[in-house]
C-alpha cells in the first residue's frame, strides 16, 4: 500500500491544511537583472540575411506601390487635362521614380551596413521612406515629442513635403512663420520650380532663415533636429534642409530654489511638461533619449514623460516603471510626489526611493548613468530611478567641482547624518546610563547645568525637539522673507527663554541645535526627515536600554535598509550586496577615472568612456617645454 | 547569497565567544599555549565543514537534501533534529550569557528577564527578514567589528608584558592539541553554510565564505587569545570573568579619552545579536524544512519565547557556564561525526549519486 494514502497520513495531512500558515499568493518582489542578452543588436549572418532580404523586399514593395500610383495618375491626368499642362507634372513624377530606382540598390547596401544604425542611412527621395527612417532614428510611436508635420507647396507641379522638429527644442513660431507661411502661402503665386536644384531654389526664394543648409545624410539631420533644427523633406528630393529653429526654454524659466550650486547649470525645471523635456534635451543631443508619454489619472488623465536612453537603460527597468505607472487607478494625481508613493516599493516606510530633482543637469547625468526619469505635467520636478541610499547624498555640485573638495564635502555630509541619527541617543545613553564614558569635568558642568531641570533628560530633549520642528515647521510655512526671520528670531529667544527659565540645560540646547543643523547638511529633503523620525526612534530605544538600545536599533534600521530595494535595485547598493560603481559612491573618483556605469543599474553599456579618456595627453603637441 | 555575505555569516556566528569568558577559560586549560588549542579547534572544523561543502558540491542541494540522497529521509529528519538541537542550545547559551554580561557591564540597575526579553523579541524581528537580509547586516557590520576589535587591540600596547607568554609550552602541546579536538564544538556555527548551500550562487562561493570566514576569526581569536596573555599573564586572566572587558576598561589615552569600556558595549551586543539571530534563524528553518512547512516566520515567536524561557532557567552564570562546556562536547559531534558520515556514504555511493538541481 502506498504510504502516501494510508488513514494515518490522510489524518495528518488534513491537520495540517487546517493548522500550517500558507503564506498569501503575492506578486514576487521585482529585481533588477543584466539585460537579456537577445536584446543585443544582432549580427550573425543568418538574422542579417534575413532582414536583408526583408528590406530589400520591402523597398521593392514600396516602389511597386509608388509605380502602380504613378501610372494611375498618369492615365487620369492624360483623360483629364490637356497633354501640354499635364506634361510638366508627368515629368517631375518620372523624375521621382527614376531617383528612387536609383536609390535600391545603395541603399540595400547601406541597409546591410547600416541595420541597426538608421542614421547612417542617406536620404531617400521618396517622402514615406525618409519617414519610416526617421521613425526608426527616434523610436516612434514611443517618442512623443518629435513632430512631423506633412503639408504641399503649392507650386507648379505641386510638392508634397514634411518637417520634422522637436517640440519644445524648435521654436514653434519660427516654424509656422518663416517655414511653413512662405512654403505654404508665398509660393502660390510663384512660377513653378526647374527640374533640377529645387532645394537650391525654395532655400534661395522661401526659406527666409538665415541658417538654411542642405545634406544628404540622416546623421547630419539627426544631429541638427536634436540640437533645435528643423529638417524639411521633399518628395523626390534626395537631401533634406535644415533650416535653424533653435528655441528652447533656458535661464529664463527659473533658477532652482532647492538646488542650488554655485558651480554647474543655474536652471530649473518649471511647470510646463515640454519645456522640462526639452531642457533635458538641450542638455542631451542623443537620438535615443527617449520620452515616452503616458497619461495618469482616470478623471485628471495627467501627462506623464518617461524619459530614458535608448541605448543604455535596462529595458525591464524601462517596462517595470511603466507597467507601474499604467497600474495606477486613481481620479486625480496632481503632484509628482504623489505618483511617486503609488508606485514606489515601500510606500510605508519614509525613506526615499527616488530622487527628486529640479535640475535637468542632474536629470541628464542620472540617464547617461543608465537611470529613468519620471515628469509629471505641471510638476516642477522630475523623478530620477532607481537611486541608492548613497545617491541620495550626492548633491548635484560634487559633479562640478574637483574630486578631491567634493569627497570631503560628501564626507562631511555623511558626518552629519551620522550626527543627526546618532548624536541625540547617544548623549541620551551616555547621560543617563554609562556616565562613566564622560570625564569627569565635563560630566560635573553636565550635572551642574541639568541640576535646576525638573524634567527627566529624555522629556527635556523631546521638548526641544518638538520646540525645534515648531521654529523649522513655522518657518517654512511663512511667506517670503519673514520665514528665516522668525526662525532665527524664534530659535533664540525661545531657546534663550527656556534655559533662563531652567525648563531645559545649555547643554541640551547645543545637542538639539548641532542635531538640526547636522540634519541641513543632507541634500534630500524626505531622506532628512526620515533621519529625523529614525533618530526619535534611537532616542526611546537609548531611553530604555542606553547603548545596548541604540545597537538594537541600529542592527534594525540596517535590517530594513539592506531589505529595501528602489525599483528593483538593492537600496544599499553599490555597498550590500557589492556591485562596481564606478568610483562615485562616498568618496568620488577623478572624472577620467569613472570609466564605467553603475552595475547595479545592470545598464545595457557598462562601460562610458575608454580606459584612456584624455587621449590628448597621449597626442603630440606643438611647442610648449623640449626635453 | 555571495562570499561576502557567506564570510560575515560564519564570522559573525564564530566570534561572540571572544566576548565571553572562552578567553579565561582557555588558559584555565592551557595557559601559555592557548593559542595552539585555538588554532586546533578552527583547523579541525575547516577541515571538516570543507569535507561537507565537498560532499555537497557533488550531489547538491543542501545539507538535508545531501542526507535525504545519501542516507534516505530518516537520517535526513535526524540530522536535522541534531542540528536544531544544536542550534537551539547555541541561542539559549549565547542568549543568558550575554545577557549577564549586560547586567554586569552596562545596565547593572536592569531587570535580568526584561534584558533576556529585549535581546530575544528584537532578534526576532530582525529574522522575520530573512537570512539574506541578516548576512548583508553582518557584512555591512563586519569591517567597523573587525576595525574596532583590532583598534583595542593597538590602544593596548602599553599594557603588553612579552614575557608573560613563556614558557610558552604552557601545560603541555599534546594537552592542547587535545583540548583543541574535542573543542571543536565551538565553531559549529560554520555548519550554516551546508544548510544554506542553496542560497549560495555556487560550492565555490561557500568554500570561500568558510575559509574566510573562520580564517578570520581564527585570525582573531588568536590574536585576542594572545593580547589578553600579556596584559594579564595566566593567572590572573584564568580569575577574570569577562576578559574583553576587563582589557577595554584599561585603555587609557588620555584625559578626554578615557573609559571606552561603554562604548564598546554597543560593539559586542550588536555581535551578540547577529550570533543569536543566525543561531535561531538556522534552528527555524531546519524546522520549516523538515515539517515540510510553507515558511517558517509563524514560528518564530514561538521559538523565541522558547529560548527565552529556557535561557532563564539555570540559577547563575557558574551552571550555564558548565553546560558551555558540555555544549562543546556535543556539538562537536555536528563537526565531526555528520560531515564524517555523509563523506563515507558519498564515497561509497559515489557512483550512483545524481546532482541535484542547486550548488
Amino acid at each position: 500500500m502506498n504510504a502516501s494514502n494510508n488513514f494515518v497520513t490522510k489524518i495528518v495531512n488534513q491537520i495540517k491544511r487546517l493548522v500550517v500558515y500558507r503564506p498569501p499568493q503575492e506578486a514576487t518582489r521585482f529585481v533588477l537583472q543584466e539585460p537579456k542578452k537577445d536584446e543585443a543588436p544582432a549580427s550573425s549572418g543568418q538574422v542579417s540575411g534575413v532582414s536583408k532580404s526583408l528590406a530589400e523586399l520591402t523597398k521593392l514593395i514600396s516602389y511597386a506601390r509608388r509605380l502602380s500610383k504613378a501610372m494611375e495618375e498618369t492615365a487620369q491626368s492624360i483623360k483629364s487635362v490637356p497633354i501640354e499642362k499635364a506634361a510638366l507634372t508627368l515629368k517631375r513624377l518620372c523624375l521621382s521614380l527614376e531617383k528612387q530606382q536609383s536609390e535600391v540598390t545603395p541603399l540595400l547596401l547601406a541597409y546591410d551596413g547600416a541595420e541597426t544604425q538608421p542614421s547612417k542611412l542617406a536620404v531617400s527621395a521618396s517622402l514615406a521612406e525618409n519617414e519610416k527612417i526617421i521613425s526608426q532614428i527616434y523610436r516612434l510611436p514611443y517618442n512623443a515629442d518629435l513632430v512631423i508635420r506633412k503639408f504641399s507647396i503649392p507650386v507648379e507641379p505641386v510638392l508634397q513635403a514634411m518637417i520634422i522638429y522637436i517640440d519644445g527644442l524648435c521654436d514653434s513660431k519660427t516654424v509656422n512663420h518663416l517655414i511653413l507661411k512662405p512654403l505654404m502661402l508665398y509660393s502660390r503665386s510663384a512660377p513653378g520650380l526647374p527640374d533640377s536644384g529645387v532645394l537650391n531654389r525654395l532655400i534661395a526664394q522661401y526659406l527666409p532663415s538665415s541658417k538654411t543648409t542642405s545634406t544628404v545624410t540622416f546623421l547630419d539631420i539627426q544631429d541638427a533636429v536634436n540640437s533645435g533644427d528643423a529638417a524639411l523633406f521633399i518628395e523626390g528630393e534626395a537631401a533634406a534642409i535644415l533650416i535653424e529653429g533653435k528655441g528652447w526654454e533656458h535661464r529664463s524659466v527659473d533658477r532652482p530654489i532647492f538646488e542650488q550650486t554655485v558651480r554647474g547649470s543655474q536652471t530649473g525645471f518649471g511647470e510646463v511638461l515640454g519645456v522640462n523635456i526639452a531642457l533635458v534635451r538641450s542638455l542631451f543631443n542623443s537620438s535615443d533619449l527617449v520620452a515616452e508619454k503616458l497619461s495618469v489619472g482616470i478623471k485628471s488623465k495627467t501627462a506623464c514623460m518617461v524619459m530614458y536612453l535608448e541605448s543604455i537603460a535596462n529595458p525591464e527597468l524601462v517596462n517595470e516603471i511603466k507597467r507601474r505607472i499604467n497600474g495606477v487607478e486613481t481620479d486625480y494625481i496632481t503632484d509628482i510626489g504623489i505618483l511617486e508613493q503609488f508606485i514606489g516599493d515601500h510606500p510605508s516606510l519614509p525613506l526615499p526611493t527616488a530622487l527628486n530633482t529640479e535640475r535637468p543637469d542632474r536629470v541628464a547625468s542620472s540617464l547617461n548613468e543608465g537611470r529613468v526619469a519620471i515628469f509629471l505635467d505641471s510638476s516642477p520636478f522630475s523623478l530620477v530611478m532607481p537611486v541608492s541610499l548613497f545617491s541620495l547624498l550626492h548633491s548635484p555640485e560634487d559633479f562640478a567641482l574637483l574630486h578631491p573638495y567634493s569627497s570631503l564635502i560628501r564626507l562631511i555630509r555623511w558626518t552629519g547624518v551620522g550626527m543627526a541619527l546618532f548624536l541625540p541617543a547617544l548623549f541620551l545613553a551616555i547621560s543617563t546610563f554609562h556616565q562613566e564614558a564622560i570625564p569627569t569635568e565635563l560630566l560635573l558642568s553636565i550635572t551642574s547645568a541639568r541640576l535646576q531641570v525638573p524634567f527627566p533628560t529624555f522629556l527635556e530633549m523631546l521638548l526641544l525637539g518638538v520646540a525645534f520642528e515648531l521654529i523649522r515647521e513655522g518657518g517654512l510655512r511663512i511667506p517670503g522673507f519673514l520665514g528665516p526671520t522668525i526662525g532665527i528670531v524664534g530659535g533664540i529667544i525661545l531657546g534663550q527663554a527656556a534655559v533662563s527659565a531652567k525648563i531645559v540645560s545649555p547643554i541640551m540646547v547645543i545637542v538639539v541645535a548641532a542635531t538640526g543643523v547636522a540634519s541641513y547638511t543632507i541634500p534630500d529633503f524626505r531622506l532628512s526627515a526620515a533621519i529625523r523620525l529614525a533618530s526619535l526612534a534611537l532616542m526611546l530605544l537609548s531611553s530604555v536600554m542606553g547603548l545596548v538600545g541604540i545597537a538594537t536599533g541600529t542592527l534594525v534600521m540596517l535590517a530594513v535598509l539592506s531589505n529595501m530595494k528602489s525599483y528593483g535595485m538593492p537600496y544599499l547598493s553599490p555597498v550590500v550586496p557589492k556591485s562596481g560603481a564606478g568610483l562615485d559612491v562616498i568618496i568620488r573618483g577623478a572624472v577620467d577615472r569613472q570609466e564605467l556605469r553603475p552595475d547595479a543599474l545592470n545598464p545595457k553599456m557598462s562601460r562610458r568612456q575608454p580606459h584612456i579618456s584624455r587621449v590628448w595627453k597621449k597626442q603630440k603637441r606643438n611647442g610648449g617645454e623640449t626635453n | 547569497m555571495g562570499v561576502a555575505a557567506g564570510i560575515a555569516l560564519v564570522f559573525a556566528v564564530t566570534i561572540p565567544r571572544v566576548f565571553l569568558s572562552t578567553l579565561a577559560g582557555r588558559l584555565v586549560d592551557d595557559a601559555q599555549i592557548a593559542w595552539l588549542s585555538v588554532v586546533v579547534t578552527s583547523g579541525a572544523a575547516l577541515i571538516m565543514i570543507r569535507l561537507l561543502l565537498y560532499v555537497l558540491s557533488r550531489t547538491g542541494g543542501d545539507l538535508i537534501d545531501a542526507t535525504r540522497q545519501l542516507l534516505g529521509n530518516t537520517a535526513a529528519y535526524l540530522v536535522a533534529l541534531f542540528y536544531i538541537m544544536l542550534f537551539l542550545g547555541n541561542t539559549v547559551l549565547l542568549l543568558r550569557e550575554f545577557a549577564e554580561n549586560t547586567l554586569l557591564t552596562a545596565l547593572p540597575l536592569a531587570e535580568f528577564s526584561l534584558v533576556t526579553i529585549w535581546y530575544i523579541a528584537w532578534v526576532a524581528v530582525f529574522i522575520w527578514f530573512g537570512i539574506e537580509v541578516v548576512g548583508r547586516v553582518a557584512y555591512l557590520v563586519l569591517p567597523f567589528l573587525v576595525g574596532f576589535m583590532l583598534l583595542v587591540i593597538i590602544l593596548l600596547i602599553p599594557f603588553y608584558n612579552v614575557t608573560q607568554l613563556v614558557p610558552w609550552q604552557g601545560h603541555g602541546l599534546t594537552l592542547a592539541a587535545y583540548h583543541g579536538v574535542t573543542m571543536a564544538g565551538v565553531n559549529l556555527g560554520a555548519v550554516v553554510l551546508a544548510i544554506y548551500a542553496r542560497e549560495f550562487q555556487s560550492s565555490k562561493t561557500a568554500t570561500q565564505a568558510l575559509d574566510f570566514g573562520l580564517g578570520g576569526a581564527l585570525f582573531m581569536k588568536v590574536i585576542y587569545t594572545q593580547a589578553y596573555l600579556m596584559v594579564f599573564g595566566v593567572y590572573v586572566g584564568q580569575e577574570k570573568t569577562l576578559p574583553f572587558f576587563e582589557m577595554t576598561r584599561l585603555i587609557y589615552l588620555n584625559h578626554y579619552l578615557q573609559r571606552i569600556e561603554a562604548l564598546m558595549i554597543a560593539l559586542w551586543a550588536i555581535v551578540c545579536m547577529l550570533a543569536l539571530a543566525i543561531s535561531l534563524y538556522t534552528a527555524v528553518y531546519l524546522i520549516a524544512r523538515i515539517l515540510d512547512l510553507p515558511s517558517g516566520r509563524p514560528i518564530i515567536p514561538l521559538m523565541a519565547a522558547m529560548v527565552a524561557t529556557i535561557a532563564m532557567l539555570p540559577p547563575d552564570i557558574i551552571t550555564v557556564m558548565t553546560y558551555e562546556k558540555m555544549y562543546d562536547y556535543i556539538s562537536s559531534a555536528g563537526v565531526y561525526g555528520v560531515p564524517a558520515m555523509l563523506f563515507v556514504a558519498f564515497w561509497f555511493k559515489r557512483k550512483g549519486v545524481k546532482r541535484c538541481n542547486a550548488v
